[in-house]
């Protein structure tokens, strides 16, 4: 009577089959691969001499400085933004654009721009310093420079932490906070004793995410550090530090079991993630969407009381330094693009505008060219492959309750892309594809998936469950009803995410740095996958070889606005995506 | 309106009953929604599942549709178990309580998707589709979205895409609770000459027992894991079977208050009890029941609920407060001593003494 219908389960499994091959192939391959040459005498040789490194803990110590450094100072300014944010009535959006303008910029860019801000004597920081009666730092040298790293790590993290706090504290129900109005609650005891305590769980997914993110971050320590060579052992990382063992003195095994080191320390925080994520064992699941984030149970915040006006006024100031702090190396990166060369090496440095130009901006705009090209196209590949592969998966994630599955996506996303590198650089060269735009298209998405599949199963989590309901009772297939009325319902979710996948690929350094030689040489098949980010990095007109720092600081500000302004499009336009959230009408007359 | 039959009957000739459930039982974790539930509901009638919310209306009328499935029992479609089949296999017809009307579809699209999924050409689809919009009126709304057309006009929408298929049994799960009071009204009207036209079994969830008593052929009244009591409105609201029913029906509702009877005097209020012997018993009487002005017991008025045509008036025996309904009440004052009379016979709904 009950008839097994093979065709419906099968259906049901088509839907991750494809995302969780494409990560067998794409992760779990390249990660096996750089276990297994991380020690490939069977022995653990290659560990124990890492061990037996002098300069080891030290770089150990460097991790953790600019890991867990950012993410206590992110958070701590992400919550005094959002908190300021979310206590406004006016100027909301302005302030909150303000707050997240560093999301925006690439972290290449930043990182570009941070060292010629950081730069002895060109540099515009020290006169500032001067001027208000402080001593002039060296912001690279050897006692400042980790720190100098993790002031950079904050700047550009901190947007991130800014925005799950704030979905944290306006997820606090309409009714709580109208109460606490009408009960004359000043603007501490809200937050003290309402909202943050309410928001607890997005304030340590931010936490957890921007620790994630800066223990596996490559581009910052990469470019502050010299990009290229042997990192200074006073700021490399594991990640630079075992970049360099691998791809610069041909210690590959030493290199690969650094890597997992790094990723069975990063397994700490990953794990942690999960379990905030997936919040002890609710039937709702993945409720930790990056836009509306889980409150979790733990041990409530136990705040000292402060008076509610001088609250009010700590948190401005705050903000306001903050707001100077956030836009100056944007303004700065404006500056050099825009202004004759011979202007930004002169003591003291010139800080505002003095003559306008767009001419050498345009001429890097040309010499980029073929990286503008060959970057768009991949980013276009990547996106689409990301949501074919990823939408079905989070679609059954979502319905079929798969937590374990959510759990597992959340961790490899957690897992920092150095440990899969090497891997993928070996699986790609046995295809002969290095250098080929298919070299990244097939590897990015690695990075892409995980966290669109994580996202997108919340947006489907959000979708009312009804309209499938119907779909079924009219007859629909499970892939009929996916394609003809869950996909189109999910089309403002899907865009939002298609262009997060866009800003990813657009972003990466790691991958194109090693899986790509030259520019692209306007012939089909594309060969040649140098991409912006790579240009801006190993720009070097002058062929002064060495550090980024004595690039030609205008071609450099040049080639971050070339990669800022994509992302700054796409992220406004994915913003106001967001905003416009469901259809209306059709559910609830 | 055309009379001609839409469905036909010919494939369930011979048999009364449409949908039979038999020792249902369900659970979500350790909650037991029910518990060896049985119903039967005959072709053609319009019964209504009613009962207070977190009863299992919704649960049962999704078990009878495939979307849940039941732990243990059956459920019989026609007089074939349907257990384990499909929704779509089903044959049913279902309005959602949201209506789920897909929103990125027209509404001719809409009515005629179940038409398409099963490969009926499209020219005939449409053609269906047009002939049941302009039976359901909402012939000018076609092209359009659903988030362009009122709410009224959106639930018909949901009916029209529910009825195109000829389904076995119609299920409805509280399709009226979006609309304002006033639109609820022409709905439930609307809702029953359709069903009347179209002669289909349908099976109606609803919270609310007056729109259940007014438009039901028979009604289920649900609550606490069971059904209390099956029955036609009148019956239901004149011989409730046990206390629960007798709270639920009616508005306002009835009083329950206890008595002692001795010798055919009942204290502390007299009525007729006919055929009820000495002792203490739990006894029921209609607000309605209770007219004011003359009687053999005498009150105080302790609160007056002016409700437009009547005013609830509350009045206080001894210990025990009960509710009258009264259409002029304009001399009333609280506080004031007043005499009364039960006039219906009340209903003993259970001895106390034994
Ligand atoms: N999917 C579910 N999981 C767990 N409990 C459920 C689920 N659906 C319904 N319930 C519970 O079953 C009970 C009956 O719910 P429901 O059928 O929706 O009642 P009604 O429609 O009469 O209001 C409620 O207590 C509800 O919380
Ligand atoms: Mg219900």
């Amino acid at each position: 009577m009950s008839v097994p219908n093979i065709r419906e389960i099968l259906s049901k499994r088509i839907f991750y089959i494809p995302a969780v091959v494409y990560l067998i192939i794409f992760g779990l391959l390249p990660f096996g691969i750089s276990i297994y040459l991380s020690a490939p005498s069977s022995d653990f040789a290659s560990y124990v001499r890492i061990f037996q490194l002098t300069n080891f803990p030290r770089i150990l110590y460097n991790t953790f400085v600019f890991s867990v450094g950012t993410a206590v100072f992110s958070v701590v300014i992400g919550t005094v933004l959002a908190i300021l944010v979310d206590s406004r009535t006016h100027a909301k959006r302005a302030l909150s654009l303000i707050s997240y303008l560093p999301y925006m910029i690439p972290f290449t860019a930043s990182a570009l721009i941070f060292a010629t801000l950081y730069n002895p004597g060109y540099g515009p920081i020290d006169p500032i310093l001067k001027a208000i009666g402080l001593p002039i730092i060296n912001w690279l040298g050897s006692g400042m420079d980790l720190y100098s790293l993790t002031i950079t790590g904050i700047w550009a993290t901190l947007p991130l932490a800014f925005l799950i706090t704030l979905a944290g504290l306006t997820s606090v129900p309409k009714q709580v906070k109208e109460a606490s109005v009408v009960d004359g609650m000043g603007m501490w005891d809200y937050y003290s004793s309402e909202a943050l305590p309410l928001a607890k769980g997005a304030i340590l997914t931010a936490f957890l995410m921007t620790m994630i993110l800066a223990f596996g971050d490559f581009d910052l320590p990469f470019i502050l550090g010299g990009a290229g060579g042997v990192p200074p052992t006073t700021m490399a990382t594991l990640v630079t530090f075992s970049y360099a063992q691998m791809f610069y003195e041909g210690l590959v095994s030493q290199g690969l079991a650094t890597t997992m080191i790094l990723a069975l320390i990063v397994s700490i925080p990953g794990l942690l993630l999960v379990r905030v994520t997936l919040g002890g064992g609710r039937k709702d699941g993945g409720a930790g969407r990056l836009f509306h984030l889980p409150s979790v149970h733990f041990p409530s915040l136990h705040l000292p009381h402060l008076p509610n006006g001088p609250f009010k006024y700590l948190i401005y100031v705050v903000s306001a330094l903050v707001f100077i702090f956030i836009l100056f190396p944007i303004y700065w990166m404006g500056l050099l693009a825009f202004r004759p060369q011979a202007l930004d090496y002169v003591i003291p440095p010139i800080l505002l505008p003095t003559k306008i130009i767009s001419s050498i901006f345009l001429t890097t705009v040309t010499q980029a060219t073929p990286e503008i090209i060959t970057t768009t196209a991949i980013a276009i590949a990547v996106t689409a492959l990301t949501i074919a592969l990823a939408a079905p998966a989070a679609y059954t994630i979502a319905r079929q309750g798969r937590r374990a599955l959510l759990g597992i996506i959340i961790y490899v996303f957690s897992i920092p892309s150095i440990a899969f590198v090497f891997g993928a650089f070996y699986i790609i060269s046995r295809l002969h594809l290095l250098n080929t735009w298919w070299a990244l298209i097939l590897t990015e998405p690695l990075f892409t998936v995980p966290f669109v599949i994580w996202t997108m199963s919340n947006f489907y989590n959000s979708l009312p469950k009804s309209y499938e309901e119907a779909a079924l009772v009219d007859g629909y297939s499970p892939l009929r009803s996916f394609f003809q009325i869950v996909m189109p319902l999910a089309r403002p979710g899907l865009i939002a995410a298609a262009m997060v996948a866009f800003i990813f690929a657009w972003h990466l350094l790691l991958f194109p740095l090693v899986m790509s030689q030259t520019p692209w040489n306007f012939h089909f098949p594309p060969v040649g996958s140098n991409t912006v980010t790579t240009f801006a990095v190993i720009f070097d007109p002058d062929s002064t070889g060495g550090s980024v720092s004595n690039n030609v600081w205008v071609q450099l500000a040049a080639s971050g606005i070339i990669l800022a302004v994509p992302v700054i499009v796409l992220s406004v336009i994915a913003q106001s995506y967001l905003l416009k959230g469901l259809y209306s009408g059709g559910t609830k007359g | 309106m055309r009379t001609t039959p839409f469905f036909s009957d010919s494939s369930t000739e011979g048999s009364e009953i449409s949908t039979k459930l038999e020792g249902i039982t369900k659970k979500f974790g350790r909650l037991t929604v029910f518990d060896n539930l049985n119903l039967e509901i005959s072709r053609g009638e319009l019964f209504s599942l009613v009962g207070p919310s977190g009863s299992g209306k919704t649960t049962l009328l999704r078990i009878i549709a495939g979307l849940e499935i039941q732990d243990s029992g059956h459920v019989y479609i026609n007089s074939k178990a349907v257990d384990g089949l499909s929704p779509p296999r089903r044959n049913i017809g279902m309005v959602f309580q949201d209506y789920a009307l897909y929103p990125n579809k027209t509404v001719i699209d809409n009515i005629m998707s179940p038409l398409i999924v099963k490969n009926v050409k499209r020219s005939v689809a449409r053609k269906e589709a047009e002939e049941m919009a302009e039976r359901l009126s909402i012939g000018e709304t076609l092209a359009r979205k659903p988030a362009q057309i009122s709410g009224g006009q959106q639930q018909r929408v949901a009916l029209a895409r529910a009825l195109i298929k000829k389904p076995d049994v119609f299920l409805l799960d509280e399709p009226f609770s979006n609309l304002d009071a006033q639109l609820r009204f022409s709905a439930r009207k609307f809702l029953k000459e359709v069903q009347r036209e179209f002669g289909i079994t349908t099976i109606y969830v609803t919270h609310d027992q007056s729109e259940a008593l007014s438009i039901s052929d028979r009604v289920a009244i649900m609550g606490g894991g069971r059904v209390h009591q099956v029955g036609t409105p009148r019956e239901i609201y004149e011989a409730p079977s046990d206390e629960f029913v007798a709270m639920f029906i009616g508005s306002p509702p009835l009083n329950v208050i206890s008595v002692q009877v001795k010798g055919g005097n009942s204290t502390p209020i007299t009525m007729k009890l006919p055929g009820v012997s000495d002792g203490a018993f739990r006894v029921g009487i209609r607000p309605e029941g209770v007219t004011i002005g003359r009687g053999n017991n005498e009150a105080t008025v302790t609160s007056l609920e002016y409700a437009g045509r009547e005013t609830i008036v509350y009045l206080k025996v001894a210990e025990t407060e009960i509710r009258s309904i009264v259409f002029d009440a304009g001399l009333l004052k609280v506080g004031q001593k007043v005499k009364f009379d039960v006039q219906q016979s009340p209903l003993v709904l259970a001895r106390e003494d034994s």
